[in-house]
């Protein structure tokens, strides 16, 4: 009986641990896209895997608007940033998205951000919400 | 008759005014860069990485594009010919022209060959920017603006005329163009109509239409009913949730019909033929 407990508790740890590996990646970040197609970093982060690519998804964007472009930057050994994606288009609801970076390799340790724009040019700040995994 | 040769005069009129020519000028050169722009992006890029030119077009979803029908699109055609009737008033003409031709004749000919200007000043230069990608885009790609892989489609539910664009892309994009020449007209023709009611200054007629258009358009984006924005109702494809065909039919149906009321009831009450 005492064995069998172990063996549980040791299942129920590895099962809640793995689950903490594939889905605690992601994090919610709140941000306002500005009128016009301005620019807006979304979140940033340190990559903790090589993968060249970065997730989004439960995207809410405000009023009527329905998508944001979103794209990769990576920051460079004087603080600089360097663009390393082409725009994606991520609609409200829609997803999970990559975003895929193109003709660079990214590597773990590397600070990266993700940034977004109002796919539509409008007058007016939009608000966004959503959760981005770096990877 | 006369209503033929008044309009014959004033086609030939139009056609050699400076404005016309400026308004025709900058919309075309507008369009020209926009191309070029997008020439220099897919310089000696894989024909298999260029979107199809239907969704290259200005009007579909291009940032200068969005600029071209937020700020230009009421003003140009509101200056190429609108403010000619104030002209005629303020120089003196007016006097000789209707001592040879009825008032009538002369203010429907003049309302026909504005609203055309506005067609003419708007339409051609979009026309000319979707030919001109013919020349550096395919007719179809599966490569998109999205950024979306080629195994899927853009979404299409946003769009007003969904089925005739997944139908026919290019006939959609000819809608559109059609859809904002008519709106360039009804610019000119409001335009026209409040150079009725004010001669006080020719700025005001010819800026009339742009600043109804922006008030309009930044108070509905301001109180979050940017589906009542009619810049985007203008565009091929645009993610705004919500757009209602009948809204941007009736606003442009109201839009025509006050002007030419304004036109009419000015005409039929004010009895003095000469100033």
């Amino acid at each position: 009986m005492k064995k069998f407990a172990y063996y549980f508790l040791t299942a129920i740890l590895s099962v809640t641990l793995f689950a903490n590996i594939v889905y605690a990646a992601y994090q919610y970040y709140s941000a306002t896209l500005p009128p016009f197609k301005g620019d807006t970093t979304l979140i940033s982060g340190t990559k903790t895997t090589g993968y060249d690519n970065i997730f989004h998804r439960n995207i809410s964007i405000g009023g009527n608007y329905d998508a944001v472009d979103v794209w990769i930057d990576r920051k460079n050994a004087d603080n600089s940033w360097t663009r390393v994606s082409d725009n994606v288009t991520h609609y409200e609801g829609g997803g999970p998205y990559t975003t895929p970076v193109a003709n660079v390799d990214l590597l773990s340790g590397q600070f990266i951000r993700a940034r977004g724009q109002n796919h539509d040019s409008t007058w007016v700040n939009v608000a966004i919400q959503g959760e981005i995994d770096l990877r | 008759m006369e209503l033929f040769k008044i309009l014959k005069l004033e086609f030939n009129l139009l056609l050699n005014r400076k404005e016309f020519l400026y308004a025709f000028t900058v919309s075309l050169f507008l369009m020209i860069i926009v191309f070029f722009i997008n020439l220099h992006n897919f310089f000696q890029e894989y024909m298999m990485n260029i979107p199809s030119a239907n969704q290259l077009w200005v009007g579909f979803d291009s940032l200068i594009g969005d600029l071209f029908y937020m700020f230009l699109l009421p003003l140009l055609p509101a200056l190429a010919y609108a403010d000619t009737y104030y002209l005629d008033i303020k120089t003196g003409a007016y006097k000789s022209i209707l001592t040879r031709c009825r008032k009538n004749n002369y203010i429907l000919a003049k309302g026909i060959v504005i609203f055309v200007s506005g067609f003419i000043v708007v339409l051609v230069p979009l026309l000319i920017n979707q030919l001109l990608y013919f020349i550096i885009a395919p007719l179809h790609s599966t490569k998109n603006l999205l950024g979306w892989p080629a195994y899927m489609f853009i979404p299409t539910h946003n769009m007003i005329f969904e089925s005739l664009f997944l139908s026919n892309p290019y006939l959609y994009n000819i809608l559109y163009m059609l859809l904002a020449g008519l709106v360039g007209s009804l610019a000119a023709l409001m335009s026209y109509s409040i150079s009725f009611i004010t001669n006080k200054s020719r700025l005001i007629i010819v800026a009339a239409p742009l600043v109804i258009y922006l008030v309009g358009n930044f108070i509905n984006a301001l109180l979050g009913k940017a589906n009542y924005c009619l810049n985007y109702y203008l565009q091929g494809f645009v993610v705004i949730g919500g757009l209602n065909a009948d809204y941007f039919f009736i606003v442009l149906t109201i839009s025509f019909i006050v002007s030419i009321s304004i036109i009419f009831f000015k005409n039929m009450t004010v009895k003095d033929e000469l100033y």
